[in-house]
């Protein structure tokens, strides 16, 4: 699904060259669940913003479902994003003028998707995730953990293939944490594929790969045996 | 139909963020449609204005091919005049000469007359004495009478239907009398046809007007070639004949012209349309209500401006707050909007906020057209005929300026990206900030040119209301004197009157010292040379004390001398122009004959409106030709020397209704226009910095909204109130001596320029410039301290807080 070959991604601010990935090669399949990890500045966000087409790489390939994707155009780019990949954020990104339920349904827009057929998809997606009550709710009428399952609602709501989450449990206590991992965990059982940076060992082990970075490098890939499930917690 | 449905959601979408986003920040969304609105609202104004003036005497189905014929006369000191007055017999020839003209009218536009019917008496001031073929030119509507035959047998007249109604209620007018007492005597003139009123954006007035052949008989001044006294007009075939004839007319003048009495005089045509904007420097024209093309274009630019000044408010307050939406446009983004949507959103954003603004203006030009219009002295008409195409005109403004000023906050904004959402940087630019102290800068740099173009306005025509003229125009009364037995009763109304201790002196003549005629002199003997033109003056006994002039050399007009009939006096000019050491006794000559020796030079006056030097003068004794009565009031017991002179006048002329004014109000009058422009200029001004300081006052807003965590901190390290307050104007400062740089030159360079215009004006000083930056800079720190000072007080641990 994601192959890196050689990648490497170089800012540079005046004369001041700062290297974020150096020579990353990395490979993800359709339903992995991939925790990133690394201390602060080893290019975790980099990679992901790389990962999600938000960025293009300075050099190297990146194939995203096959296709080589590094030199497309932004246009092409908001294509693709729009429809296979969904993003989680530790601040959340709610529109704070629309509703749940508005900022829900803001990628169906983007994608077309007629209104009667929006409604449904959105009030499934909404039931799946026990938010049905705060559909009219704003943002800031709602808890962290209300806003990142709205986050996350937003991010499969047309059923996207790959969830890109930053950090998704920064902003919350442990029980509001542990239900969104809990969340995260349950949609790759149905088959999406999850990338999550996070700097916590205890919610990288809800994932089947960890990734470590060090200084822009992947220095590490632990295949975790001991994955915790879904249904190890029910 | 899928693209339909998905740009349909997408718009929706983005409506909803637009108004929730409005009602979350309602002050900025304020300053921008008020901005907007007052911009609109004297947009409207002056639009409503520029049209009337546009369109004066567009009404005539011919106005592309009539012309008026307007000589210059250049005398032999080089001056050169400009007057719309010809001679008689100069319309016909052309007509004869030319195939190219179809018709030529004369118009004679007649002083005051009192007028009668049965007991209905009148005074008239719009009877005009025109030739039959006036009606082919002009566009008249005939509601009775024959409109082929109307003028042409002597003592006819047309009149207006308001006239009509004045004199003869609902009787039919066609076949009855109006007795007009002219100069010439008294006679009745028979109504043969009733017009529709004549529109008001029209040079020409009339309504009567009476044929001209009636006043063509043997003697009369109103014939040939040797006084220039009437108004020509010219039809064409066709308009592009203009050149052609143009050409011809040099030719045409040096064939035609009799030479001894009109040398060196040139003629052109004035195309009909430029008569009322473009005449200014035309002499004894007809020309009611004259406008200035330079006032239009004053006003265009101040309506550009205003528009202007809110455009840039909403450029520098959406790019302010451009971090506040950033992230919105981030995760549009992410989740798949182009980056052309974006932008069609925010332009979008802005049109709706101009139409916004543009529907709450329209009640208030409604709210203001009538203070302006009166402003204006009653010019503008607004048609209702025609209201679409005008209001489309607005609406495709109000979309241009939402286009202007949406676009670059639309490509600002939309160029945040969304990688950035991740890394949580969003700030201000470089490129946004330097735009909006440019922006800012710009604004300022318009605000203080208007105000120092303003104050320089204001100190001119002060100057020119307190000038000396040369004559007293405080407390002298006049009352029109129209026909020659009013005339007659001068010497009588004299004596009666000065029995009034209150009046101190009484005589007659002109009002400000020379009527709108000239006449031709020359001097006997050898080196006298051709005729000259002259400005005539012709007055009573007594003119010079009771106008307060005077005398610098010789004596003025006595009872004493039966001789001075043949006397004239002469101002300063006149006898500076012929070199005359010593001017007293010299004899000069007139056009048909007589000569008459001057027995004293009276010192120079202004007789005109302060824009023109004084022309050479002479003035005779000639009280049946005098226009007016003068009385000399003294400053006490002034109302009942008013009710003194009513009685005494309505006693001696009981069939004249009296009539009278000051000699201050006709002086103010002349200057209505300046102080039409004077009045506006101040107005827009005002709101142009009321504009440019709303846009201040939401700047400041937000950067005091941005930098409360610093103004904690300092205030915590111990800064005082003042220092805040001089952190948050210390950029202010700067900026509005920039702007103060930027725009006293271009002000400057107008300012002279428009001062040029006057014969007698104030010199520019650097005080001038420099009060007018003091002003704006004072107004914008009143703006900046009310909110930086809020800011200096707030409590610091609150600020640090909640960051």
């Amino acid at each position: 699904m994601i192959r890196l070959y050689n990648l490497r991604k170089i800012y540079r601010t005046g004369q001041v060259e700062t290297t974020a990935i150096a020579n990353a090669n990395l490979r993800i399949d359709p339903g992995e669940f991939v925790a990133i990890t690394g201390p602060s500045g080893s290019g975790k966000t980099t990679l992901l913003t790389i990962l999600g087409l938000l960025d293009s790489p300075t050099e190297g390939q990146y194939y995203f479902l096959d296709e080589e994707v590094s030199k497309l155009t932004e246009k092409r780019r908001a294509d693709l994003r729009r429809r296979n990949i969904g993003f989680v954020f530790q601040n959340f990104n709610l529109i704070n003028q629309l509703t749940a339920y508005e900022n829900i349904e803001l990628p169906l827009l983007h994608m077309g998707i007629a209104s009667s057929q929006r409604k449904d998809m959105v009030m499934a997606v909404m039931d799946k995730l026990r938010i049905t009550t705060r559909r009219n709710h704003y943002p800031q009428q709602l808890s962290g953990g209300q806003q990142q399952r709205v986050a996350v609602a937003r991010a499969v709501v047309g059923n996207q293939r790959v969830i890109l989450a930053d950090e998704p449990t920064g902003n919350l206590d442990s029980r509001n944490g542990e239900e969104v991992m809990e969340l995260l965990a349950r949609l790759n059982e149905d088959g999406t594929t999850v990338v999550m940076v996070t700097h916590s060992t205890e919610y990288a082990s809800w994932a089947n790969r960890v990734v470590q970075l060090f200084d822009g490098h992947v220095t590490n890939e632990n295949i975790l045996e001991g994955k915790r499930s879904v249904s190890e917690l029910s | 139909m899928k693209t339909f449905w998905k740009g349909r959601g997408v718009f929706r979408s983005y409506l909803k963020t637009i108004f929730r986003n409005i009602s979350g920040s309602k002050i900025y969304f304020f300053i921008n449609v008020a901005g907007l609105c007052i911009g609109f609202t004297i947009f409207t104004l002056i639009v409503l204005y520029v049209l009337n003036e546009l369109n004066y005497d567009t009404f005539n189905k011919k106005a592309d091919r009539i012309y008026r014929v307007v000589e210059l006369q250049k005398s032999p000191g080089g001056q050169v005049q400009r007057v719309a007055i010809t001679m008689p017999a100069l319309g016909p020839a052309l007509q004869s000469e030319f195939p190219e003209i179809a018709s030529t009218v004369r118009l004679i536009p007649w002083p005051t007359v009192l007028c009668h019917s049965g007991d209905r008496r009148f005074y008239e001031n719009k009877l005009t004495f025109a030739d039959s073929t006036i009606f082919d030119i002009f566009t008249f509507h005939f509601i009775e009478g024959n409109e082929a035959k109307a003028l042409n047998d002597p003592y006819s007249v047309v009149i207006d239907q308001t006239t009509a109604a004045r004199y003869f209620g609902k009787q039919n007018p066609i076949g009855k009398f109006i007795t007009v007492d002219a100069d010439f005597g008294q006679n009745a003139f028979q109504v043969t046809g009733v017009v529709q009123d004549f529109p008001r954006n029209s040079h020409l007035t009339f309504n009567m007007i009476a044929s001209l052949n009636t006043l063509q008989n043997k003697n009369s001044p109103f014939i040939g070639w040797a006084d220039n006294d009437v108004v020509t007009y010219i039809l064409l075939n066709r308009a592009n004949r203009f050149e052609s004839v143009q050409r011809k007319l040099p030719e045409f003048m040096a064939t035609n012209l009799p030479t001894d009495l009109w040398k060196g005089l040139e003629i052109y045509m004035q195309p009909l349309k430029d008569i009322h904007l473009y005449s200014g420097e035309i002499l004894y024209q007809v020309n009611h209500n004259m406008g200035n093309i330079d006032t239009v274009r004053l006003f265009s630019l101040i309506a550009f401006f205003v528009i202007f000044l809110a455009c840039i408010n909403f450029v520098n307050l959406t790019t302010a707050r451009s971090t506040i939406r950033a992230r919105e446009v981030g995760i549009r983004k992410l989740l798949g909007s182009y980056h052309s949507h974006l932008i069609y959103q925010f332009i979008g954003e802005s049109i709706v906020i101009s139409f916004v603004a543009l529907l709450l203006s329209l009640p208030l030009v409604e709210a203001f057209l009538p203070t302006f219009n009166s402003m204006m002295r009653g010019r503008i008409i607004v048609s209702y005929d025609n209201q679409l195409p005008f209001l489309l005109g607005l609406c495709a403004v109000a979309l241009v300026v939402g286009l202007v000023a949406g676009i670059y906050p639309a490509f600002y904004l939309s160029s945040f990206r969304s990688a950035d959402l991740l890394k949580g940087r969003f700030g201000s630019s470089k490129r946004g900030i330097l735009l909006r102290k440019i922006l800012t800068t710009l604004q300022f740099a318009i605000a203080i040119g208007l105000v120092t173009a303003t104050i320089i306005v204001i100190m001119q025509m002060n100057f020119i209301y307190d000038k000396p003229l040369g004559f007293n125009k405080r407390g002298l009364m006049y009352i029109p004197l129209r026909d020659t037995k009013s005339r007659s009763k001068i010497p009588v109304l004299r004596e009666k009157l000065l029995e009034d201790p209150n009046i101190l002196a009484v005589s007659a003549g002109e009002l400000t010292g020379s009527g709108t005629t000239q006449g031709k002199i020359s001097v006997p003997g050898p080196g006298g040379g051709s005729l000259r033109i002259v400005r005539e003056s012709f007055v009573d006994y007594g003119y010079v004390q009771t106008m307060g002039m005077k005398i610098v050399e010789g004596r003025s007009f006595s009872r004493d001398r039966l001789s001075d009939s043949s006397s004239v006096v002469v101002n300063e000019t006149m006898a500076n122009s012929f070199s005359w050491k010593d001017p007293i006794g010299k004899k000069i000559e007139t056009a048909n004959g007589p000569t008459f020796m001057i027995i004293g030079v009276i010192k120079d006056f202004n007789y005109f409106s302060l824009r023109e030097k004084v022309d050479p003068l002479v003035m005779w004794l000639h009280p049946n030709r005098c226009q007016y009565l003068l009385i000399r009031l003294a400053s006490r017991g002034r109302s009942s020397s008013i009710r003194y002179v009513k009685t005494t006048w309505n006693a001696l002329l009981p069939s004249h209704p009296f009539e009278y004014s000051f000699l201050s109000n006709y002086l103010d009058k002349q200057y209505g226009s300046e102080r039409e422009s004077e009045h506006l200029l101040i107005m827009f001004s005002l709101v142009a910095v009321l504009v440019a300081c709303l846009g201040l006052f939401g700047l400041t807003m937000h950067t005091t909204e941005q930098r409360i965590k610093e103004i904690g901190i300092r205030k915590v390290l111990g800064a005082s109130i003042a220092d805040i307050v001089l952190m948050l104007s210390r950029e202010t400062i700067w900026l509005v001596l920039i702007a103060c740089m930027a725009a006293w030159p271009v002000a400057y360079y107008f300012m002279a320029r428009w001062l040029n215009g006057f014969a007698y004006r104030i010199d520019l000083t650097p005080l001038t410039f420099i009060s007018s930056g003091v002003l704006v800079f004072t107004i914008a720190m009143l703006t900046l301290s009310f909110q930086a000072i809020n800011a200096g007080l707030s409590n610091p641990a609150k600020a640090l807080r909640y960051e």
